[in-house]
């Protein structure tokens, strides 16, 4: 009587572990988050943030403008204000030549897998203060599988650790980033506790 | 008249281990059970999780693997290649005619056997893991990456499952017959296994059990590796036959 039990224990065990391997390699693979990890495209964070502090995000192949706000601003002071008291924001000030009269902003995009779900910022000029509004905190939340010791046995690249944080940044890093155009002869206010002006020079 | 029957040793070593393979069924039930315990604690994640932010977004990743289950397969099989040499299990034997060389041959077979239900069934259970994720969280949240296994590293993963299962069961059974010469043994064997490792994580010059882990770890030749635990599991199969040998007879 107890052999049947246990024969039929490990019967029934057997059977779910099959159908289980038939369901794995019948699900359909689109279905999954497709995010590619190629570490070699670490690097290219550096070319990134180098294009950044040079305010040349724009000539950068896969950096698109997603929208574009444009001001006439004659006065010598403006003052950016952000209109989201609970997202700190980093936005990058490129000074053109002094006189013209204008102000700009633009919202680049590079295309990631975060880059569908970003809702855009937004951009008003009231006066002499420059309205901003984030666009939100986006909280992202996946799981992922480790490769299996005994699958990874004779694997040269299981030596390296798989390094999930690392590769996500390479993806989230310059998906959405604000560049305001502000002649060289307007001094910039902000409070630096709700937003951050990354100021490059004209050359 | 009297008339003899002649049992060669594979007769008898067959007769043991089918015998085996029905009494000792709750060793395969308890590998079973022990699995599912370890797919619990893997389904909730015991490979931890990794973040990362940039301005206002923020990604987190929590990690799931199925070494769990095979770790955890590990430990039953070692226990109860432990339990095989215990005197309970070994007095067994006498009902048959027989020897104690065929003895020790069929407790290698049943071993070796449940080597294989363990690699196989460790394996096929992070397949189980990843579907349980997949149907019950949503498929678009899980990462591609790592979340397939090809077939073919899905059956290499059973091999060498199932060949590290087979050295840690010779290991255990070698070392539960080598506790069984001297009751002192049941206490210094351990004692001076736990000793050796807190020696070893004192002096950073001293790497036994580090090169040792290496030796099969960082193998990448499947021959090599192959090899290796054949030659290793075959020595200490040896030396458990020569010294159960040397004990008296019942």
């Amino acid at each position: 009587m107890q052999l049947r039990i246990y024969k039929s224990t490990l019967i029934v065990y057997g059977a779910i572990l099959l159908v289980s391997l038939a369901l794995f390699y019948l699900l359909p693979k689109d279905a999954l988050a497709d995010v590619v990890f190629d570490p070699e495209k670490m690097a290219e964070s550096e070319i990134y943030l180098e294009a950044a502090l040079k305010g040349k995000l724009d000539q950068l192949e896969g950096v698109e403008i997603h929208r574009r706000w444009s001001f006439d601003f004659y006065g010598d002071r403006l003052e950016a204000v952000s209109d989201d008291d609970e997202t700190f924001l980093q936005v990058y000030v490129i000074r053109t030549p002094a006189g013209t009269g204008e102000i700009s902003a633009v919202e680049y995009r590079r295309d990631t897998f975060v880059t569908h779900r970003l809702n855009p910022y937004r951009v008003t000029l009231s006066g002499n203060r420059l309205h901003i509004q984030s666009p939100g905190h986006y909280e992202f939340k996946f799981k992922g599988f480790n490769r299996d010791f005994t699958v990874g046995q004779f694997s040269e690249k299981e030596a390296e650790e798989i390094q999930y944080h690392l590769w996500l940044y390479h993806d989230i890093q310059f998906a959405q980033e604000l560049c305001l155009y502000i002649p060289a002869d307007v001094n910039i206010e902000h409070d630096p506790a709700g937003i951050s002006l990354v100021v490059i020079d004209e050359e | 008249m009297m008339s003899l029957t002649e049992t060669s040793l594979w007769d008898a070593v067959k007769k043991q281990y089918v015998f085996k393979l029905q009494s000792y069924a709750n060793f395969f039930v308890s590998l079973v059970i022990v699995q599912l315990v370890a797919l619990l604690f893997s389904a909730g994640g015991m490979a931890g999780t990794s973040g990362i932010g940039w301005n206002n977004i923020l990604v987190e990743v929590k990690l799931y693997s199925g070494t769990g289950i095979f770790i955890f397969t590990v430990l039953c099989t070692l226990a109860n290649s432990v339990i095989l040499t215990l005197p309970f299990y070994r007095n067994i034997d006498f009902s048959f005619v027989g020897s104690r060389l065929s003895g020790n041959m069929a407790n290698i077979g049943f071993l070796v056997t449940a080597g294989l239900f363990g690699g196989i069934t460790a394996t096929l259970g992070s397949i189980l893991l990843r579907n349980i994720h997949y149907y019950t969280g949503g498929g678009g949240e899980i990462l591609k990456s790592f979340f397939m296994i090809t077939p073919g590293e899905l059956v290499t993963g059973m091999a060498v499952a199932v060949l590290y299962l087979i050295l840690f069961s010779t290991a255990g059974y070698f070392a539960g017959v080598v506790v069984q010469l001297h009751r002192s043994l049941l206490v210094l064997l351990p004692a001076l296994i736990v000793g050796l490792i807190f020696y070893e994580a004192a002096n950073e010059q001293i790497r036994i059990f580090s090169r040792l882990i290496e030796f099969f770890v960082f193998e990448r030749s499947p021959f090599h590796f192959s090899l290796k635990i054949i030659l290793i599991a075959s020595l200490l199969w040896i030396g458990a036959i020569l010294l159960s040998n040397r004990k008296e007879v019942r």
